[in-house]
């Protein structure tokens, strides 16, 4: 492979950009809001004119002045905070604007040649192709061979070419158990990898990437980073629209930094990788260096299989293990206090209480920033905790969940942290009473057991779409739905909202919905905080203010779950993470490491606490 | 690439109208604007998504079935209640002849595939196409229109009662020879009255669902931004 | 640039980079000859999509029209035998009973008993035991068909593509749709909007709208994004696309269609058992 790659980079001409974008400024056009749908010619004669007054009021163009040019076969890598336009400017490279996000646009855009901003979209698709973020709404058909295929049968190609080119470009990417499969059985990451090997399918030199590990777990971040590493080396000219910056810093020939839709900075490969944090930091953007929890989440979610064998781990196997693998860089920055599923009450009773809370209090402020940490005491985290005995969930005939023991404490920001597929959601339903485990479980919280209706009135969650979880009209009654808040505007001016009490939610920007959900969680008055994945596709600005709030969540007393695949949260502010490794099964498509273990039959769980 | 507008933007711009031809040109603004009123690829993948999302909605509260032939009929009403705003959303989304026609056949055919009675399919191509014509007389901006075209499409529904309702020969034979000529006419007269009473609550709390999605639509959608 | 134009539309000019990337098309050719056939093998099709629909619309106009019980318990019967191909686990089981069970209700009861009470149970089990059929019929259908072949059967059948598009994002989409409407009432149970399903019929405008918001807006985002990817893959090109789905005419289809032609043969010349 690697022969074939470096006469493909032979062949390729590297002196002249393969993309050229000219000084480009685009205003989307936004229609007005309180506009009725109905009415009579509204539409088709006014529209000009509320254009026009829309730039009276002083629409901000998306992008301005953004000139770039991409070599053939090199990386460049968009990043900038959210709403900075580095999708954007992706958008402008596969002609997505003008073409499908109607608005005015100035300058040029040039890819392979062609003239993209009025070129049909089909056509621009034929020289670039785009891998998006999301791959529920990326893909068109329903199982992995048709989607592959997609591209090339619109197209026109002859059915046994596309087939040949298909299967090639499963190979490359290593997917080619999953050809036959359906897309809807297949997890994040391995969706990531289909929509990968759909774009190498359509066989065009240049490849866009739109926020590709939004959705990723950090296992599956690391595979990716070498995914593109081959394709580079295959000749490919790729583009990447990214907020997470680690994987990419050894990768990128070339990263632009915009800010409200300008280019801020150019930065050669070296330049990059020699900026500091703090300029880092400075500027907004997520890390460049690998976050000090990486090493701890991989082998999380990887699975170690030399520490599952000794499946009943006591806690010092347990904190061995985890010291050995993480031990290249960080391991002396977390004292791995650990509990197995397996280990007796009072193991579980004693651990956490051990680090000292000044000293979690300092790394994390040493790590994130925040400053105003104040602990929980020990002893009121272990009265008013979440304790889980003997949990076990079926789906039908399938065991999904089996946890004979495991305590959240209140007063901590505890990670909930694992593979796809080890029961991380189902456990956070059942906890919040969405579902009701098998006979004999017990959830006690403060002591006390409580049902499933018990535990819906206790809990509160923010899941990860949020938009499925607005209801309401207005911000402000957003905030006091289903809850005895009489005055939502404190609560509002807290989380600094105050400016859109009267606006619709779904009108609000991605951030603004988080905060809002966030709002009305604390509004319900929850002794039980969970959040799913509250920082996918977020910038360090975002990430460093959900932290926070996670912080004072957990300093006011309440237990906070957070379901996470991102270590700079971890980083940001973690005091525990309950690592949920997956039921050793039968199932052959589960991981085979733990079938080994007989003594595995339940979910193993360790609680290890950072400090 | 029409600009009535273009001198104001450009000349806050700054700009390097002196390079060539080339640059000059781009000075004239690619301006886009969504295109209304025709079947083209984007309206289609539309149609298709909200007919997914109509029919898992009259599907999911069809399961109400299960529990008892009220919870059948309180169902579909239910469906119908909520697939009103879903209408009318789509209809301010699609402005083209032929959506409402598309989405029948969609809806029908899915049905009979799931074995509903196959006439279900040509009813719910025609009302389709009923509704079409309603909407577009209004211009596919007149509320009124819109409100009313939402029960004429759902008399689609008929096609799935269509059988027991009508009665085959087959049918009034068999209870006739096998129980007597009396029953055969009462079960007759009763399947009949019922399936008038059905069509009368189906354009009832047709008109009023797509009522209170033209609220919806007006209170929270427009705001929302989601048109 | 109409001349860039032209030679992008159909093959893009950087196409032929990609053979020089892996092995000599000679060495793909039986992965690719295996990979265009395993499809059918996953789901096992045991024939074209085409006999499958043909076969569900005949058998659903016989059952649902004047038809003798004889000719309901043999249409009965090639739908169990079609779906046991596919399966005979517990829903093969529950089809059978429910098909025949309501087949011997309508033609046994009346023998047995009479007056309204019974009447009711005769006419539910002459309408359940037809539903049943055509019922088993789509559960063949479903099992047997990937949507990639049934739209490439449909396509096959000269359908416009102005059907066949919104058909297929229909189909693929209707899982999505679904998970979404659970999350979402997953949510309303979360911030106590709803406590339970019983709601949906006490507050059924309120319901409706606290339901409909969310879910027309995250489904019309996703539309959004769906159309974006779709487009840009060629959804809007003007030829004819290919398939790699081959449909072809088995041996099974001519046994399946002559069953069909037989059953309505046999209702033509009005055969019966039972005098």
């Amino acid at each position: 492979m690697s022969g074939i790659s470096s006469s493909e980079q032979g062949q390729s001409q590297t002196a002249e950009p393969i993309i050229d974008v000219d000084n480009v400024q685009f205003t989307y056009s936004y229609e007005n809001l309180d506009a009725s749908p109905y009415g009579p010619e509204e539409n088709a004669a006014a529209q000009p004119q509320s254009r026009q007054s829309d730039a009276d009021a002083g629409t901000v163009p998306a992008l301005q002045d953004v000139s770039f040019s991409v070599p053939r076969g090199s990386l460049t890598v968009l990043c900038g905070g959210s709403g900075s336009g580095k999708s954007t400017a992706l958008r402008l490279l596969n002609g997505l604007i003008p073409q499908f996000h109607s608005g005015e646009m100035y300058g040029d855009v040039t890819v392979c040649g062609l003239g993209i901003p009025t070129l049909d979209l089909a056509r621009s698709g034929g020289v670039s192709a785009t891998v998006f973020q999301n791959p529920r709404s990326q893909f068109f058909t329903t199982d992995v061979r048709s989607e592959l295929a997609f591209r090339n049968e619109n197209h026109g190609i002859d059915p046994a070419e596309i087939v040949r080119r298909s299967s090639l470009a499963a190979r490359q990417v290593g997917i080619q158990s999953l050809l036959n499969r359906s897309l809807t059985e297949l997890s994040g990451g391995e969706l990531q990898n289909v929509a990968c090997a759909q774009a190498i399918a359509q066989g065009t030199e240049v490849l866009l990437f739109d926020e590709p590990t939004s959705n990723l777990d950090t296992a599956a971040i690391a595979r990716f980073g070498e995914l593109l590493s081959r394709l580079k080396s295959m000749g490919r000219t790729i583009v990447v629209a990214e907020h997470r910056l680690y994987f990419l810093r050894d990768l990128a020939d070339q990263v632009i930094h915009l800010d409200n839709g300008r280019i801020a900075h150019r930065w050669t490969d070296e330049q990059f990788a020699a900026l500091s944090a703090e300029a880092i930091r400075g500027l907004g953007l997520r890390t460049i260096t690998p976050p000090k929890s990486l090493p701890l989440m991989q082998r999380i979610v990887e699975g170690n299989s030399s520490e599952v064998a000794d499946g009943s781990a006591d806690t010092a196997t347990a904190a061995s293990a985890s010291h050995e693998t993480s031990a290249t860089e960080n391991a002396d920055d977390y004292i791995a206090a650990s509990s197995s599923a397996n280990a007796s009450d009072e193991h579980l009773a004693a651990p956490s209480a051990e680090p000292s809370n000044t000293a979690s209090a300092a790394s994390t402020a040493a790590t994130s920033g925040d400053s105003t940490v104040t602990p929980a005491t020990p002893a009121a985290s272990e009265q008013s905790g979440l304790r889980l005995e003997d949990i076990r969930v079926h789906y039908g005939r399938r065991l999904v969940l089996d946890i004979p023991s495991l305590d959240v404490h209140a007063g901590e920001v505890t990670m909930l942290v694992g593979p796809n597929g080890a029961g991380k959601s189902t456990l956070a339903s059942v906890i919040c009473g969405l579902l009701a485990p098998d006979k004999g479980g017990r959830i006690l919280l403060g002591g006390k057991a409580m049902n499933e209706r018990a535990r819906l009135a206790a809990s509160a969650m923010v899941m990860q779409d949020v938009e499925r979880q607005l209801f309401s009209a207005t911000v402000r009654t957003e905030v006091s739905l289903g809850t005895s808040v009489a005055d939502p505007m404190p609560l509002l001016e807290r989380f600094d909202l105050l400016d859109f009490a009267d606006r619709h939610p779904l009108s609000l920007s991605g951030g603004q919905k988080q905060r809002l959900m966030i709002a009305a969680a604390v509004a319900r008055d929850a002794a039980v905080y969970l959040f799913d994945e509250p920082t996918s596709g977020v910038d360090r600005r975002h990430l460093d203010a959900i932290g926070q709030q996670l912080r004072e969540l957990a300093s006011a007393g309440h237990v906070v779950l957070v379901i996470t695949h991102d270590p700079e949260l971890v980083d940001a502010c973690a005091d525990t993470i309950i690592a949920l490794h997956p039921l050793a099964t039968t199932d052959a498509n589960t991981n085979k490491a733990k079938r080994s273990a007989p003594q595995d039959r339940h979910n193993r769980v360790e609680s290890i606490t950072l400090g | 690439m029409s600009s009535s507008n273009a001198p104001s933007t450009p000349s806050t711009s700054p700009s390097q109208d002196s390079t060539n031809a080339a640059a000059t040109t781009n000075r004239t603004p690619v301006v886009t604007t969504k295109a209304v009123g025709k079947l083209e690829p984007r309206t289609l993948i539309t149609i298709g998504v909200f007919a997914a999302i109509y029919f898992v909605v009259a599907y999911a509260t069809g399961m109400l079935g299960l529990v008892s032939p009220i919870g059948e009929v309180a169902g579909f009403m239910l469906g119908t209640l909520i697939n009103g705003t879903v209408i009318m959303l789509f209809l301010v989304k699609t402005r083209a002849f032929g959506a409402m026609t598309i989405l029948g056949f969609l809806v029908g055919l899915v049905m009979m595939l799931l074995g509903e009675y196959w006439a279900v399919l040509p009813i719910s191509i025609i009302v389709g196409l009923l509704a079409d014509l309603i909407v577009r007389s209004g211009r596919y901006r007149s509320k009124v229109r819109n409100i009313l075209s939402y029960p004429v499409f759902q008399l689609w529904l008929i096609g799935c009662i269509l059988p027991i309702w009508l009665s085959p020969a087959s049918y009034r034979e068999h209870i006739s020879a096998s129980m007597g000529k009396q029953y055969a006419d009462g079960m007759v007269s009763i399947f009949s009255s019922l399936g008038i009473v059905f069509i009368v609550l189906i354009i009832l709390i047709g008109a009023l669902a797509a009522w209170i999605g033209t609220r919806i639509l007006e209170r929270n959608l427009a705001h929302a931004g989601i048109l | 640039m109409t001349a860039a134009d032209t030679s992008a539309s159909r093959v893009s000019p950087t196409l032929p980079a990609l053979g020089k990337v892996g092995e000599t098309p000679s060495m793909a050719a039986p992965a690719a000859n295996a990979a265009s056939v395993s499809p059918a093998s996953c789901r096992h099709q045991i024939c074209d999509p085409r006999t499958t629909l043909l076969t569900l619309i005949v058998i659903n106009v016989l059952a649902f029209g004047s038809v003798p019980p004889e000719i309901v318990a043999l249409s009965a019967t090639l739908a169990a035998v079609l779906l046991a191909t596919q399966t005979l686990g517990k829903s093969f089981w529950i089809f059978l009973a429910v098909a025949f069970g309501c087949i011997a209700l309508y033609v046994g009861l009346p023998l047995l008993v009479g007056g309204w009470f019974a009447a009711i149970i005769v006419t539910i089990a002459y309408w359940t035991s037809r539903l049943a059929i055509t019922f088993g019929l789509f559960g063949f259908l479903f099992l047997s068909t990937r949507v990639g072949a049934l739209i490439a059967a449909l396509s096959a059948l000269r359908l416009p593509r102005a059907l066949i598009v919104p058909l297929a994002v229909m189909l693929r989409f209707i899982p999505t749709a679904m998970d979404e409407l659970k999350a979402i009432m997953n949510a309303m149970r979360l911030r106590g909007v709803v406590s339970g399903p019983t709601d949906m019929l006490v507050h059924p405008v309120r319901m409706a709208e606290y339901t409909v918001l969310p879910l027309l807006a995250s489904v019309t985002r996703i539309a959004d994004e769906l159309s974006a990817s779709a487009l840009l893959r060629g959804l809007g090109l003007p030829n004819r696309p290919t398939s790699i789905v081959r449909l072809r005419v088995r041996w099974t289809d001519v046994v399946i269609l002559a069953a069909v032609a037989a059953i309505v043969a046999l209702h033509v010349i009005g055969w019966t058992v039972l005098g």
